[in-house]
């Protein structure tokens, strides 16, 4: 049973349909990497999914509660980091950490054992006494996210988490997260960096103008058997690329900086016999591979089908 | 700890309140009264006063009035207000707990002049009779209060206004950090100077007779009853202090997603109207006529304010629009633009005074009175012609409705009646104007050449004229705005993307 169920939702600034009859469904414990482009309606949909905003008309029920109806039951179940938030720097992290406890209304005598817990959990054990204003970017990230997980929310949605992140704290966030998969919670990942979210995400929406592209779980993905790939070529030609095109299971060839991509959706002993036509024809073929990223396949496959429908 | 008091209020003053801070207030308050009794060794008490009072208003009503008038949108800038409206925080802990944090420390520091300002009040010397009694205790209690509280409702509305503004807040967010303050901090400003006006007339000048605190009108009277003065004025501080911060109540609700019927404004309207029309000696058939069209007009004018504060709210019409579509009445008035009441409002008390005006016209064959049904009929019209075009510019274009609503004005209220008149200034003379002026003072009824003024004017003011014609232009208008709104905006214009 759907967990998350978003029905018919439409958001409208003046001028503009940020959400146009959207409609989807998220199961319970999925991890769902919300994919799009800037300006696609990503943070107006994660806004209006944790009842800080209204959608002009549809329904969004979470866990059987209409959002419209009783958002402030959407806000006690619902973790949130918007993707630009702030934090009270003159606090240190423990203040900050107990001011986001009491204002959940935990009880006094769970505060501590919870701050505790919440520390170990996001690895800020080490800074609970440092200011926050002090703190890198990562821990940062990391405090927001304690700060949502305080209460143990039922669904945790992080809008962009790991923007402006150095690759060092990236790591540390894609562990976190693999850690966070496993409590059982309902996530909701919006990110650019699809590679990253490939590591901990279980299924993807796709949102492009408003739109919803596409909602795929990765099992279903992968059971298509559509995967990119790579074959590098010196000096690619009009007739390799013709070549390539004409080959079985072969669809949307495609140039990029000079590599061609294309969608493949053979088994990986035609895969064999395709590279064996390219050596066969005389392609001067330096490099042949599939890509290791299913979402990144996913999202790309995604875009050129929704592309070519337009 | 946290069940005493907010945990907004608890993080605030762990903010505000370091050791340094604790002890800077009065280590300060004791050097510059140490000063200020060094300028004036004969009575130093005075010196002290006078100082006191200077510091306790900048403390207290500048900076104070600043920090409530920023708190809100602060939390916006710095992008913590999601976070607190996502808590399990009631709004009662996060409105109060927020505002007496935030002006926790202005309180303190605020205080602690008062408390050296009461002590020496009764002491000061009066320029131009030193020698005589100074203010008694309860003289100056009441001034205290008075003072303290007329800081409170300036604090309260700078606070309640920076919801209002919150929006320009979140569009400010990302082009700048620094705070913008401005208008909750001119309004606060204005508040409590306005107050301090009305309620201190008299006071703080060295006029403390034996007497009372007031050389002159001793007795209010209001709604027939009198009222000693100073009594008077702390009901007065009281019930805008209880009013507004209902208002912060109700304003922090909505924030926090609850449901509020959009009543809250127009009652505060209401209220205010009858607060006002206390004033007002209401016995004759025309002074009732005239306090209910005052009442009118000031629903209007909530009215009309709400819709300039909500045609950006584009997102609440539509969803107020879709819940109709959807028969979703409750939904709908639940959700209901606030301006949607208060014209509600506006439309009974214009049927109250039109039955008054109906009545004394049918009973004391009073022409005027039917004017008076006429004028507020068609500012109801020009209202509504006024709010379909604040929603359609918003429509257009969201980034350029300020500039677009001053044109607006200038063009509609200013540019065509000028030039209008202009055109008709061969053909009447200013002199024609005053004698048709004061033969409708005289008889009630305008002259032939005024009339055709009228006429012209009714496209642009509402108008007093009995002529069923003066309703034509604005209906017009109208008609044309919300075909306009139909064909072109809703059909036509609707836009994709974030």
């Amino acid at each position: 049973m759907a967990f998350i169920e978003v029905q018919n939702v439409t958001f409208e600034y003046p001028g503009k349909k940020a959400l146009d009859d959207v409609s989807f469904s998220i199961p319970e414990g999925s991890v769902v990497a919300l994919v799009g482009p800037n300006g696609a309606g990503k943070t107006t949909l994660m806004r209006c999914l944790v009842a800080l905003d209204q959608p002009q008309s549809g329904k969004i029920i979470m866990n059987g509660v209409n959002v419209e109806e009783d958002p402030r039951a959407v806000h006690a179940m619902c973790g949130y980091l918007s993707d630009f938030f702030g934090l009270y720097d003159a606090l240190s992290v423990r203040q900050c950490l107990t001011y986001a406890a009491w204002s959940q209304n935990l009880p006094a005598g769970k505060i501590a054992k919870t701050i505790d817990a919440v520390a170990e959990q996001t690895e800020l054990v080490d800074m609970l006494e440092k200011k926050a204003g002090d703190l890198s970017r990562g821990y940062r990230q990391r405090l927001g996210i304690a700060m949502a997980l305080i209460h143990d929310p039922k669904v945790l949605i992080l809008d962009e988490p790991a923007s402006g992140m150095d690759p060092e704290a990236r790591i540390g966030l894609s562990r976190l997260m693999r850690r966070l998969r496993h409590t059982g919670k309902t996530i909701i990942v919006s990110s650019h960096i699809l590679n990253e979210l490939e590591d901990y995400c279980t299924a993807m929406l796709v949102i492009r103008d408003g739109k919803m592209s596409e909602h795929v779980t990765l099992k279903d993905f992968s059971a298509r058997a559509v995967k990119t790939l790579r074959i590098v070529i010196a000096e690619v030609t009009e007739a390799h690329m013709d070549f390539v095109s004409k080959q079985p299971h072969v669809s949307e060839v495609r140039i990029e900086e000079g590599i061609i991509l294309c969608a493949y959706a053979g088994s990986d002993e035609e895969q064999r016999a395709f590279l064996k036509a390219l050596v066969a024809a005389d392609i001067p073929v330096l490099s042949f591979e599939a890509a290791a990223h299913r979402l990144y396949d996913a999202y790309m496959n995604i875009s050129t089908q929704s592309a070519e429908k337009k | 700890m946290r069940y005493f008091i907010s945990p907004e209020l608890h993080r605030n003053l762990w903010q505000k309140f370091s050791t340094l801070h604790l002890v800077s207030v009065p280590f300060v308050l004791a050097m510059l009264c140490f000063i200020a009794s060094k300028t004036d060794v004969d009575n130093p008490e005075t010196a002290i006063n006078g100082l006191m009072t200077v510091i306790f208003y900048l403390v207290f009503y500048v900076w104070g009035i600043y920090e409530a008038g920023t708190a809100v949108q602060d939390e916006v800038k710095s992008r913590t207000w999601d976070l607190q409206r996502m808590s399990a925080m009631s709004p009662c802990h996060l409105a109060f707990g927020k505002f007496f944090g935030v002006v926790s420390y202005t309180w303190y520091a605020g205080l602690a002049t008062l408390a050296i300002f009461a002590y020496t009040f009764p002491l000061r010397g009066f320029s131009g009779w030193k020698s005589s009694t100074g203010a008694t205790l309860e003289q100056t209690a009441y001034i205290v209060f008075f003072m303290f509280m007329i800081g409170v409702v300036g604090q309260g509305v700078a606070f309640l206004l920076s919801f209002a503004d919150l929006s320009a807040a979140i569009k400010e967010k990302k082009k700048s950090r620094l705070p913008k303050a401005n208008l909750p901090l001119l309004v606060g400003l204005f508040t409590s100077f306005t107050l301090h006006q009305f309620v201190m007339e008299g006071l703080l000048r060295g006029r403390l007779g034996t007497e009372g605190l007031y050389r002159y009108n001793k007795l209010v009277t209001w709604f027939s009853a009198e009222y000693m003065r100073e009594d008077f004025m702390v009901f007065t501080l009281l019930f805008f202090a209880l009013l507004i911060f209902y208002g912060i109540y109700r304003m922090m609700r909505i924030e926090l997603m609850y449901p509020v019927w959009p009543v809250g404004w127009t009652l505060t309207a209401l209220l205010i109207a009858g607060y006002s029309i206390g004033f007002m000696t209401v016995k004759s058939p025309t002074e009732q006529i005239v306090a209910a069209f005052m009442v009118y007009l000031m629903m209007l004018v909530a009215a009309y304010g709400a819709m300039i504060k909500e045609a950006d709210d584009w997102q609440k019409l539509g969803r107020f629009a879709a819940r109709i579509r959807g028969r979703n009445w409750r939904g709908a008035l639940q959700g209901a633009p606030s301006w949607v009441t208060a014209a509600a409002a506006s439309l009974a008390c214009m049927a109250v005074m039109s039955w008054l005006a109906w009545h004394a016209h049918r009973t004391e064959s009073d022409d005027k009175a039917l004017h008076a049904i006429v004028l507020s009929a068609t500012m109801f019209l020009f209202a509504v012609r006024d709010g379909i075009v604040m929603h359609l510019i918003f429509r257009l274009s969201a980034k350029t409705a300020r500039f677009g609503f001053v044109l607006y004005y200038l063009v509609i209220y200013g540019l065509l009646p000028t030039v209008h008149m202009l055109l008709l200034n061969s053909v009447f003379s200013a002199s024609d104007l005053a004698n048709a002026v004061e033969k409708y003072l005289r008889k009630g009824t305008f002259g032939d050449k005024i009339d055709k003024i009228t006429d012209v004017m009714s496209w642009y003011y509402p108008s007093l004229s009995l002529d069923v014609g003066v309703f034509v232009p604005v209906l017009v208008q109208i008609a044309l705005l919300a075909l306009w709104w139909r064909n072109v905006l809703v059909k036509g214009r609707v836009g994709h993307g974030a």
